[in-house]
């Protein structure tokens, strides 16, 4: 099929987005590399009668260092992490996650933003954000806001952003030296979207420890006490708790996905160091 | 909605030379290589980024040309299968999908041939199973992978030969191994969150029921008679919009949304309130004029007085269901996150409004920043519109 007839607007910078939006209210929607917006264009799903056209856009493409953190630009395709022409600030997460997004024709024109913005529980940004902590800024007409990763996205699809907001920029603390990470997803295919996600993020120097379940029908949840046992006490420790930390969190799943989903951390926990 | 989007003027190179067109905004790359330029080897399949068979490159990158807009590809360089004859890569893979009968019915063949060349361009090593996944995204029907998997591997040892000069190739990232360190535990200052239980999932039944409770702060007397009063509660109802009232039947519009995904549906509903047990019934259906999706649904409440008379707690039992276009977007369990959020957003606006407060017309304070839809039935080609 093919999508509806809409205008074409593309945007210079956040702030012309921010106000082609303003102008055009419930009838525009913004894109970015159209990964997700582009196949629920052709099917009619989304009917927009105004696109505003992000992926120019000079300030939402650039990358930001300072000694703490790093702000990527919305438009930040996940290509550009898999190549690492963008820095990383996670010891190596950003380019692994990226490097297995979908296929590589849907990495060379999907965006961070625009993954974070649709807000598909299961999709690897949303995920592996959560677990670094990071912090979005959000653009408006009154200028920037910030929220913290947990905190932006309410459920499946639904975000903190107004209609007349984007997501300028995600900022990523560095991890330090003596940092760790784990990360695996359970897919059927290469490819698809997680079935089952676990993420852990270690940073002794700060003190840092986080440890969650995603690809759920919501946002991801933290498993506390697995956090506060690997912390305290190291992985295996961390192993020893996951299966009841895991039904607390999801009491009301199937156990059948329970299991995908203790198998998904407990493997995550292996790579940084669990043994049983 | 514009009836008329004018049509702009579209410049960008193609396979070498500078072409230009006339283009609406809805315009993909593929068909306007297609229709405009009649170079029909960048072939259609899904027409929804899946199927891999439109693959072309940009600016020597592959792209999926049916979700990439042509628009978008102003000033760009793009490359499709008819512009590949002077590149040594794309000449030998053509040669080895011959020779290692890659080929069959050739629908996906365009695609594949883009995919092979940048696989073997951006790798130094290569494995069957690195080739296999690597071409994850470009499906062949006619399930003809062995013999394309044999053609890269016969491209790609050649590899030093065809691409002399080419750059060095990124090394696709692996994971660290921390083997060498061991682990110091340490005091954990930071990192920590609100644990929360996920919502119940729906798992994969196809059971449309909700149970929800929320807890108000108020009496169950002062609730109950807001509850029974049409007026008043509707507008509670996120996205909610009562028309009129007659009897026991209304007229209600109710806009929800899903990320990019928008409704209105309009309809009729009827209700009925049993004042002495504080329980009730509202059901309805409605349709959406712009989709042609239809829904319907049912709620039956109580209020339950607790914890003596200082607050009270309402219960819900929903049921829904959607039919038509909008129903496709879906996958088991999501409903349940989204009438979870909605339940939340009444209970604040319910909240508010017994305090002596307001609800902003069309559904509440939260509804500029959250909207929210409720169609979710489990379909078979739910995964098709899970992408990044």
């Amino acid at each position: 099929m093919k999508p509806v007839k809409f205008d074409y607007l593309p945007a210079r910078d956040g702030a012309e987005a921010v106000r082609l939006l303003t102008e055009h209210g419930d009838e525009a929607k913004c894109i970015a590399g159209g990964q997700s917006l582009g196949p629920m264009l052709n099917l009619r799903l989304a009917r927009p009668a105004v696109l505003v056209d992000l992926h120019r856009a000079e300030d939402l493409t650039g990358v930001e260092e300072s000694r703490d953190a790093i702000v990527y630009g919305g438009a930040v395709r996940h290509a550009d992490f898999e190549d690492r022409r963008v820095a990383d600030a996670a010891r190596g997460m950003l380019p692994f996650v990226a490097s297995r997004i979908a296929y590589r024709a849907v990495r060379n024109r999907g965006t961070l933003g625009g993954s974070l913005s649709h807000a598909d529980p299961a999709a690897d940004w949303v995920c592996v954000m959560t677990g670094l902590g990071a912090t979005y800024l959000l653009r408006g007409k009154k200028g920037v806001r910030e929220v913290p990763a947990e905190k932006f996205i309410h459920a499946a699809f639904m975000t903190e952003l107004a209609p007349n907001e984007i997501l300028a920029g995600v900022r990523v603390p560095r991890l330090s030296e003596s940092a760790r990470w784990g990360y695996y997803k359970f897919c059927k295919k290469v490819g698809e979207f997680s079935q089952a996600t676990g993420v852990v993020v270690v940073d002794p120097e700060r003190g840092y420890c986080r440890v969650l379940v995603g690809a759920l029908d919501s946002p991801p949840v933290p498993l506390e006490p697995v956090a506060e046992a690997l912390a305290a006490e190291g992985p295996t420790a961390a192993l020893a708790v996951l299966d009841a930390a895991v039904d607390t969190a999801l009491g009301d799943y199937p156990e059948v996905n329970r299991q995908l989903y203790k198998v998904a951390v407990r493997r995550a926990l292996a790579r940084i160091g669990a043994t049983r | 909605m514009s009836t008329k989007p004018s049509l702009s003027e579209l410049t960008l190179d193609v396979n070498g030379e500078a072409v230009s067109g006339q283009v609406e905004g809805r315009t993909s790359l593929a068909d306007f290589l297609r229709d405009d330029l009649d170079l029909t080897g960048t072939h259609l399949g899904c027409e929804h980024g899946v199927c891999g068979a439109c693959t072309v490159e940009m600016d020597g990158q592959p792209v999926r040309a049916c979700i990439t807009l042509a628009r978008a590809c102003e000033g760009r360089s793009v490359r499709t299968i008819e512009g590949g004859d002077d590149d040594p890569v794309m000449a030998a893979l053509q040669e080895a999908f011959m020779q290692f009968h890659g080929l069959q019915c050739g629908f996906c063949t365009p695609g594949m041939l883009v995919a092979c060349r940048d696989i073997i361009l951006r790798h130094r090593t290569l494995s069957d199973e690195r080739i296999r996944i690597a071409l994850g995204g470009n499906i062949c029907r006619c399930t003809g992978y062995v013999g394309i998997v044999n053609a890269v591997r016969s491209v790609f040892e050649r590899r030093d030969q065809l691409l002399a000069d080419a750059t060095e190739p990124t090394a696709p990232p692996e994971e660290p191994a921390w083997e060498g360190t061991p682990f110091r535990p340490f005091k954990r200052r930071a990192g920590q969150m609100t644990a929360v239980t996920a919502p119940p999932s729906d798992g994969d039944d196809d059971d449309q029921t909700l149970r929800e409770s929320i807890t108000v702060r108020k009496p169950a007397d002062e609730v109950w008679a807001f509850l029974s009063d049409v007026e008043r509660v509707v507008p509670c109802v996120p996205g909610a919009r009562l028309l009129s009232v007659n009897g026991n039947e209304l007229e209600v519009e109710m806009e929800v949304s899903l990320g990019a995904i928008r409704a209105r549906f309009r309809g009729n509903g009827r209700f009925h309130f049993d004042d002495q047990t504080r329980k009730g019934r509202m059901e309805g259906e409605g349709r959406d004029a712009r989709s042609g999706s239809s829904a319907s649904g049912a709620m039956d409440f109580a209020v339950i007085a607790d914890d003596g008379d200082q607050r009270c707690r309402i219960e819900f039992v929903a049921s829904y269901s959607v039919t038509g276009p909008l129903s496709q977007f879906s996958r088991g369990g999501l409903v349940k996150s989204f009438v979870g959020a909605m339940a939340r957003m009444f209970a604040d606006n319910v909240q508010t409004v017994l305090s002596g407060g307001q609800v902003s017309e069309g559904g509440g304070a939260g509804l500029s920043v959250v909207r929210l839809t409720l169609n979710v039935i489990k379909s078979w080609f739910q995964s098709l519109f899970r992408r990044e």
